[in-house]
């Protein structure tokens, strides 16, 4: 599974790096003013007929004159009264020190008038510049006479004092896009690696010039992860620069190369040395513990406990370790520096992580780049398997690696030896919930019953996380699942406090029976599953499913019949799996003396699938919600 | 505070607050310990006003000197904004100073100061494109409960409406011990609205200034009921003086009728149309005969060809863009399109009234005795015989004549040249607001169905699937099938009807 994973981010970017060219001979950039009479005319995108507006077309080109000088032409075609919000501009750029600054900016609006196009300029004092804050400003303009049909363009450049500043091309956006293109026209003395994250194939790929055309918009989907590295686009990152005197500078090229960085930064490895207040009082009695486990736990439990995180993720550190052991409050990399910091004062062998959450994207063994990571957790390797520890959620367990980052890799930093690697981030066993009812109907139609939940590793955390998030009232409502038939009378919680156990919720409740009408009683054996809405009712997927880990459900349910009914229909005991057995489901159904027993096992055994296998995967869910939902019937005797 | 006359002033106030406490900023030590909370205001709170101090010296129609002291004790993470200082300004107007804010811990120790350099300074950003007004921010970030945060600070306001409002509790807080002082000229007409209070001030004359003092002591804390709009039930107080300066412009707010002629003041200049583009409108509609559907028909141009875009700048963002820049950029917000409307229709000899309002669903209407500037956006009035008219004029799909919760049921400022009236809106009907669907059901032999559903919609229901239908096809099947319930089907299509 690992080098499966593995494989397959590698394969993502070997692929689009090799992705062939296609032959285009559709529109692409026309200068600016100038417009072809047969956009004015076209009342819908021709590859996806109902989108509100349209991007014509999107080319950014990047040149060198004493800073980078980046020029940007968009010309949007809107096609709806909703397509409208698209002529509210905003531009921001850094204008800390006059980093950067913006040239030249010109915008019209062109529509269709009796036959000829009829342009409407933005005057200068029709663009509004803002200071946003310190570091920023803002461009602010909206395109005058905007209408269904109407094209506007904008064109601007934007003067950049580093070489830094140079930006990522993102081809695809919310709307379609006919044609995007981004050209470099640096010397090449400047040389940047790029990674090409495209799904479709180029209809210019030349080193510094590459194109796509019919880019269909994009919509977040769930389990998605992020958005940008699910948007088609390039990253580019500067590799190495040769001076005058032709003596070439690389930058952070090989892991190695950024582990040394990384190692020598007074925000990241230089922190992890500074002493703590006080630290020889902990750190004795971590000493006085024999167990390399249970010493790495107390230390582990001593800065979860102790240390508050302020809910920022951050590469590096902010006000630094130490004040933030001061004030028992600081960013991921604070609070995990100082727990490695502790921990290799304890002399355990670990290394700081650098690590991405899934909201912050994907990291890519053969892209080595400082800028993919956006927290540090604590790596301790060991014979059989490692450990990842994160002492910024309250709830984190020291062998449970948090679930946001999942199927990601991690880089670890050897601070002494300033070396340093990646490795792939998984949790490949079952992760279990229990379901366990026990009700009695009555002849009313009325379900009386107690549900036994058991929530294992990641559902553990979450549904704790979840309780202390809501509190009790909303949580017996969140149990409810918005059935307004269904009442939860009591909830009780077993082993919230007890890492190593299951977390046990107990829930009375009682059911009212819809459509019971005094010879039928009807009611689906599908409560308190958490699998009352399928996710996935989309026809189509443009991402790639990724659920983390691997979820197991055990449901059991036993019904005792009102005396005087028996059972008209039952659902048949059934199974099913998908082609490559990667989520099995299993139904089986049983009456005796009075009771009817249910028993649904589904799991899974991948947790990534991606979209091309998505029609298989979309009808299993339709079919296996069907049968969690199939009712059982009672007729009265 | 230099003169004499403010010194006494000091000593007095200093006599008639609590003894605990006094403006100068002899604080009872023990506000600062969180162990000396008594436990009646603990119960249903999440964080607690040991002490609130704010005294507003009026020094002329519309500027005013506000100083601010509050000490809150957060006793758990829902009371965490309680450690936010956010205040909004602007270059010109409004200025703050002597900004401070120091967290405690629960023993009453300082452990952090801030002060205005650490503030973030940013262009406020309510969803507008583009807006004059800016704020300062600081966020504390609490590591452990209870946690105490004093805040500091003078506002320097030279523009102002009203005089603002007291707000003493927030939902969830109690209020240990607050002050409120006001002092203002004796001829300035100061008056004051207590809603959800029965608590009067003090009144004391010095120096032809009135002061005035309210205290409020061991307020117990409570949770808003689910549904339960906040101005209905947690205490304030609005202040209103006669007359104002607005970003240098003077008016009354005496009267509703006076508020209201200060409004068309500004609007004046902004909102005719040139007689050749007059003319032209006129020549669009003359062929038909009634006022309402010419009225109709003009809004429905609207509709077609302006779009709602969010620029407030300008006096205060209170001054309409002209009618004849919407009229050549076909864009503009509520002020510039209501304007716009208003132009259009005085161009066919259709008087209308610009009308403010407090929008959003369920908010507070403004007082019929009590003139106050609590409002938020425009749309317009159109008074035909026994038939009014009233149109939202931001809206590309909203009903001729159709206003929906965002306005309905609450009262307006109507603007004409001869002053302000304070005016109901209506309310919508039952018949206004209806989601009809019928369902066709036919069942196969093998357990199967085909099911047909057609839909019809009114009002809020109406403006929902009207935006269902700018989605993407897939997503929108998606979305009908989560919204209705509807079971999985095995084909499913889509169609719009006629609107």
């Amino acid at each position: 599974m690992n080098r499966f994973c593995i494989l397959l981010l590698m394969s993502a970017f070997c692929l689009s790096a090799n992705a062939q060219t296609a032959p285009y001979t559709g529109p692409t950039i026309m200068p600016y003013g100038k417009v072809d009479m047969a956009d004015l005319e076209m009342k819908s995108c021709d590859f996806e007929p109902n989108a509100n507006a349209e991007v014509l077309f999107d080319k950014a080109s990047v040149s060198w004159g004493g800073g980078l000088i980046y020029t940007r032409h968009q010309r949007i075609k809107i096609f709806t009264e909703q397509g409208k919000s698209q002529a509210n501009f905003k531009l921001q750029y850094i204008s800390y020190n006059d980093f950067d600054k913006i040239t030249s900016i010109e915008a019209e609006t062109i529509n269709l008038n009796n036959g000829e196009p009829q342009f409407f300029k933005l005057d200068k004092k029709d663009f509004y510049t803002q200071k946003t804050d310190i570091a920023t400003k803002t461009i602010a303009f909206s395109f005058p006479n905007v209408q269904p049909g109407s094209i506007i363009e904008v064109k601007y450049t934007l003067y950049g004092l580093f070489v830094d500043s140079f930006p990522d091309w993102y081809f695809q956006s919310t709307i379609p896009t006919r044609y995007s293109e981004f050209k470099n026209s640096l010397p090449e003395t400047y040389y940047f690696k790029r990674l090409e994250k495209v799904d479709q194939p180029y209809v210019i790929n030349t080193d510094n010039d590459k194109a796509l055309a019919n880019i269909p918009s994009f919509t977040d989907e769930p389990f998605m992860g992020a958005r940008k590295d699910n948007l088609q686009h390039i990253n580019f990152q500067l590799a190495s620069v040769l001076n005058s005197r032709q003596e070439l500078t690389e930058f952070g090229n090989t892991w190695d190369q950024i582990a040394k960085e990384e190692a020598r930064n007074p925000n990241f490895g230089q922190q992890a040395i500074h002493h703590l207040a006080h630290e020889g009082e902990i750190l004795d009695k971590a000493k006085a513990i024999k167990d390399t486990t249970q010493k790495m736990i107390f230390l582990f439990n001593q800065v979860k406990n102790t240390m508050k995180w302020n809910e920022t993720d951050e590469a590096y550190t902010r006000v630094g370790t130490q004040e933030a052991w001061n004030k028992k409050i600081g960013n991921s990399t604070e609070i995990n520096l100082i727990l490695y910091h502790l921990l290799d004062r304890a002399g355990i062998k670990v290394f700081p992580m650098k690590v991405s959450t899934r909201e912050n994207g994907k990291v890519y063994p053969g892209f080595p780049s400082v800028f993919a990571f956006n927290k540090t957790v604590v790596y301790k390797p060991g014979a059989d398997g490692f450990c990842l520890l994160d002492a910024t959620g309250k709830y984190n367990e020291y062998n449970t690696i948090p679930a946001n980052l999942l199927n990601s890799m991690g880089f670890y930093v050897d601070l002494d030896a300033e070396k340093g690697d990646v490795t792939f981030l998984s949790y490949t066993p079952p992760v279990r919930k229990m379901v366990s009812i026990n009700a009695e109907i009555k002849p009313n139609g009325e379900m009386n019953g107690t549900a036994h939940i058991n929530s294992y590793g990641y559902n553990r955390i979450s549904a704790i996380e979840k309780y202390k998030a809501i509190g009790d009232k909303k949580f017996m409502e969140y149990l409810q699942d918005g059935d307004n038939t269904l009442n939860v009378s009591s909830l009780k919680f077993e082993n919230m406090d007890v890492d190593s156990l299951p977390l046990l919720q107990v829930v009375d409740f009682k059911h009212t029976l819809a459509g019971t009408d005094g010879d039928y009683i009807y009611f689906s054996p599908n409560l308190f599953t958490g699998l009352h809405t399928n996710e996935f009712l989309n026809n189509s997927r443009h991402t790639d499913i990724d659920f983390g880990y691997n979820n197991a459900y055990v449901i059991n349910g036993v019904y005792k019949l009102p005396a005087g009914y028996k059972v008209d229909a039952l659902p048949k005991s059934k199974s099913m799996n998908m082609p490559d057995n990667s989520i099995t489901f299993k139904r089986i159904t049983a009456e005796e003396d009075g009771m009817v027993s249910l028993r649904f096992t589904i799991v899974f055994k991948k947790s990534v699938f991606f979209k091309e296998n998505y029609i298989s995967f979309h009808d299993f869910f339709k079919k296996m919600h069907e049968m969690l939902d199939e009712q059982v019937v009672l007729k009265k005797i | 505070m230099k003169k004499p006359l403010s010194f006494i002033f000091l000593f007095i106030a200093g006599m008639l607050l609590a003894p605990g406490a006094n403006s100068q900023g002899n604080i009872d030590p023990k506000l600062y310990k969180a162990s000396t909370i008594p436990d009646s205001l603990k119960t249903e709170a999440n964080s607690v006003v040991r002490y609130s101090a704010t005294s507003i010296v009026e020094k002329g129609p519309g500027k005013l000197v506000i100083d601010t002291h509050t000490i809150v004790t957060v006793l758990s993470e829902k009371g965490d904004k309680e450690a936010m200082m956010v205040l909004p300004y602007n270059k010109k107007y409004d200025t703050f100073s002597d900004i401070v804010m120091r967290v405690y811990n629960a023993d009453g120790e300082v452990i952090k100061k801030y002060h205005k350099g650490d503030m973030y300074d940013g262009a406020a950003d309510g969803g507008e494109l583009v807006t004059d007004e800016r704020f300062l921010g600081v966020r504390h970030v609490i590591a452990s409960y209870p946690c105490t945060i004093e805040m500091e600070y003078e506002e320097n306001l030279t523009s102002e409406l009203d005089l603002g409002q007291w707000t003493i509790q927030k939902n969830e807080q109690s209020v240990e011990n607050a002050y409120y002082h006001i002092q203002i000229d004796s001829g300035a007409g100061f008056r004051y609205l207590n809603k959800n209070t029965g608590i009067k001030p003090q009144k004391k004359i010095i120096d032809h200034a009135e002061n005035y003092y309210w205290t409020v002591k061991n307020l117990k804390a409570f949770k808003l009921e689910e549904g339960a709009a906040s101005w209905r039930v947690l205490p304030h107080i609005y202040f209103a003086a006669n007359i104002f300066e607005f970003y240098g412009v003077r008016g009354s707010m005496a009267s509703w009728s006076d508020f209201g002629s200060f409004i068309a003041g500004l609007n004046a200049s902004v909102n005719s149309l040139s007689p050749a583009r007059e003319a032209e409108i006129r020549a669009m509609t003359d062929t038909i005969k009634d006022d309402k559907k010419k009225a109709e028909f003009l809004y429905n141009y609207l509709q077609r060809n302006m779009r709602y875009v969010s620029v407030q700048l300008g006096i205060g963002g209170l001054k309409p863009f002209p009618a004849s820049f919407v009229d050549q950029q076909k864009y503009g917000d509520c002020k510039a399109l209501s304007n716009y409307m208003s132009a259009l229709l005085k161009a066919v000899n259709i008087p209308s009234y610009y009308a403010v309002v407090n929008a959003e669903a369920n908010m507070e209407p403004a007082d019929f005795s009590f003139p106050y500037n609590n409002f938020n956006h425009v749309i317009l009035c159109v008074p035909f015989k026994g038939d009014t008219t009233w149109l939202e004029c931001t809206s590309n799909i909203t009903r001729f004549g159709k206003l929906g919760p965002f306005t309905e049921n609450r009262t307006a400022l109507l603007i004409s040249p001869d002053g302000g009236k304070l005016v109901n809106t209506p309310r919508s009907s039952m018949a206004d607001n209806q989601f009809n669907s019928e369902a066709h059901i036919v069942l196969d032999a093998d357990g199967g169905a085909k099911t047909s559903v057609k839909i019809l919609a009114t009002g809020e229901y109406r403006y929902d699937y009207v935006n269902y239908e700018a989605m993407k096809s897939d997503e929108q099947k998606e979305l009908y099938q989560r919204m209705l319930n509807i079971k999985q089907p095995s084909v499913f299509e889509v169609k719009a009807g006629t609107d």
